[in-house]
């Protein structure tokens, strides 16, 4: 695994936006970076490959587990939102798309930071943008991502009929990363509706979209803590709504997955010693909110610090970032269903990866 | 009493992502990428107003039959929490219609609504109350916060 300083394409601007990348450049500094590029060798990205299927599967235990033995105060979960995974695990609702945050040098075992379960965004960067820049600058290299060749497999086995997507279209990256899943459901051959998530009505029998039809399937782009704290959730029990990402997704995005994941799992090399209490987690340790997103909320404490034990945060053992060329790198690597379907890496000047962290392709030989 | 759900599930019942998937690709990448709508338009942004749904409600069947036709009214709770005299109690209400109160509480009624519409005096046998459907009950936290992860 190595960056390698390239040149980028000429009018590389106006190449992504060809293909429907508008937010390539954020607050005047470059989200998408193609001056350089992370390389791999095969055998690196088998390592990745089979990790991810290995925490994928270790993670479906972990919510049986928990679902079967109602664990569900230990990831700050009240009494609706358990009910809500426990039909939708034992209904058996499929999930369509998740992205885990690997920590990967190239050597050592790639250690499972977090699992962003249920609201992954880079998709679109991760499986369009760094395919077609490949196709371009390195055509006969290889690039671990069949992300968009699996996402519509997937929405062949999840949805028939109707599927409605909800999200804040007014945020530039969410628009971008639900209407490239629109597509890929459109092109399963299934009929798609977009509307944004305020725009969802209530008739008093089911959700209905903007003509008052019934939504019968939302994939929604929307965390499932948000809606379970506003006014329609009372509404979800009763309204008969298949969802994407499924209710029981929000135990895998729930960060208090950690510890239990560490508990069910000890010593597993793709995981990271992990607790709800700082002292019981030697050495220097990475505090996470449960819901945190995007890097919010994520405080480094050095060995030597004890810290606060603040309600629902969880303290997992520091996994440092590998650094090229003075910058971080995150693995990003993507489950579509329950497969493994390819990376993205984003990299900082910090060791702590944020939203606004710059996306840089990769490929292998 | 809630169900437990628990309680009736076999052992044996796995959830399908238990399953191992099939072989792994030869190849890594994807074969093509091609995209349909996207990039021709914002597809997802769509203007929004005026879109409040309503029913009215009724002491009685017979009440609500008199304002729509046989078929048309249900016994149902209250959605809204100004939908009912009787909280959390039974009405019968008529079928859902778009509202906007600028043009008149009534605009869009597709059942007669001769109680409250005739204009000659409330008999005490029309709508006694009004539910309000409501949209915009998803949404509030993403005002405020990131979304994506």
């Amino acid at each position: 695994m190595r960056r390698e300083r390239i040149l980028p394409r000429a009018n590389w601007q106006q190449r992504v936006e060809a293909i429907g990348f508008g937010f390539h450049t954020l607050d005047g500094k470059p989200y998408w970076r193609e001056d350089a590029c992370y390389v791999f060798d095969e055998s690196q990205i088998d390592t990745l490959e089979t990790a991810t299927a290995e925490l994928h599967s270790l993670c479906i235990e972990a919510v049986d587990r928990i679902v079967r033995t109602g664990r569900y105060a230990e990831l700050g979960l009240g009494e609706e939102p358990a009910r809500l995974i426990e039909q939708s695990w034992f209904d058996r609702d499929p999930s369509l798309y998740g992205r885990m945050d690997l920590s990967f040098d190239g050597a050592s075992p790639p250690k499972l930071l977090e699992y962003n379960a249920d609201t992954p965004t880079s998709l679109f960067e991760a499986s369009v943008v760094q395919w077609h820049w490949l196709e371009d600058v390195a055509p006969d290299s290889d690039q671990f991502n069949s992300i968009h060749e699996k996402l519509i497999a997937r929405w062949r086995t999840v949805a028939g009929g109707r599927v409605h997507f909800a999200a804040c279209y007014d945020n530039p990256e969410d628009g971008t990363t639900t209407d490239y899943l629109l597509d890929t459901c459109l092109q399963a051959g299934c009929e798609v509706q977009a509307l944004d998530i305020e725009e969802i009505g209530w008739s008093g029998k089911a959700f209905v979209d903007l003509a008052d039809h019934p939504i019968e399937r939302l994939f929604k782009l929307y965390p499932w803590e948000w809606l379970m704290s506003e006014p329609f959730a009372a509404h979800i029990p009763k309204s008969g709504m298949r969802w994407l990402e499924p209710p029981w997704k929000m135990l895998l995005s729930n960060k208090a997955i950690l510890p239990l994941l560490w508990e069910f799992f000890p010593g597993h090399p793709n995981l990271l010693p992990a607790a709800r209490v700082r002292a019981d987690v030697e050495g220097p340790v990475v505090a996470k909110p449960y819901w945190g997103r995007e890097g919010d909320g994520i405080v480094v404490l050095e060995a030597n610090e004890r810290g606060e034990d603040k309600p629902f945060h969880v303290y997992q053992a520091l996994a440092p970032l590998p650094v090229f060329d003075g910058r971080h790198a995150l693995v990003g690597s993507w489950v579509i269903g329950d497969e493994p379907a390819g990376i993205g890496i984003r990299e900082d000047d910090d060791r702590i990866t944020r939203n606004t962290s710059c996306f840089v392709p990769s490929m292998f030989r | 009493m809630k169900k437990d759900i628990r309680a009736q599930l076999p052992p044996v019942v796995k959830h399908p992502s238990f399953h191992a998937p099939g072989d792994p690709l030869l190849r890594k990448r994807s074969v093509s990428v091609t995209l349909g709508v996207l990039g021709m338009a914002a597809i997802g942004f769509v203007a929004f107003g005026g879109k409040d749904v309503q029913r009215n409600g009724y002491a009685s069947l017979e009440d609500c039959e008199h304002d729509y036709a046989t078929g048309q009214c249900t016994r149902d709770t209250p959605v809204s929490s100004s939908g009912g005299g009787h909280a959390g109690g039974y009405h019968y209400y008529g079928p859902w219609y778009r509202s906007d109160w600028r043009d008149g509480p009534i605009k869009g009624d597709p059942g007669p609504g001769r109680s409250l519409a005739s204009g000659t005096g409330f008999t005490g046998h029309g709508p006694s109350t009004m539910d309000f459907g409501r949209r915009g009950g998803f949404g509030s936290s993403g005002r405020v916060s990131a979304r994506g992860g």
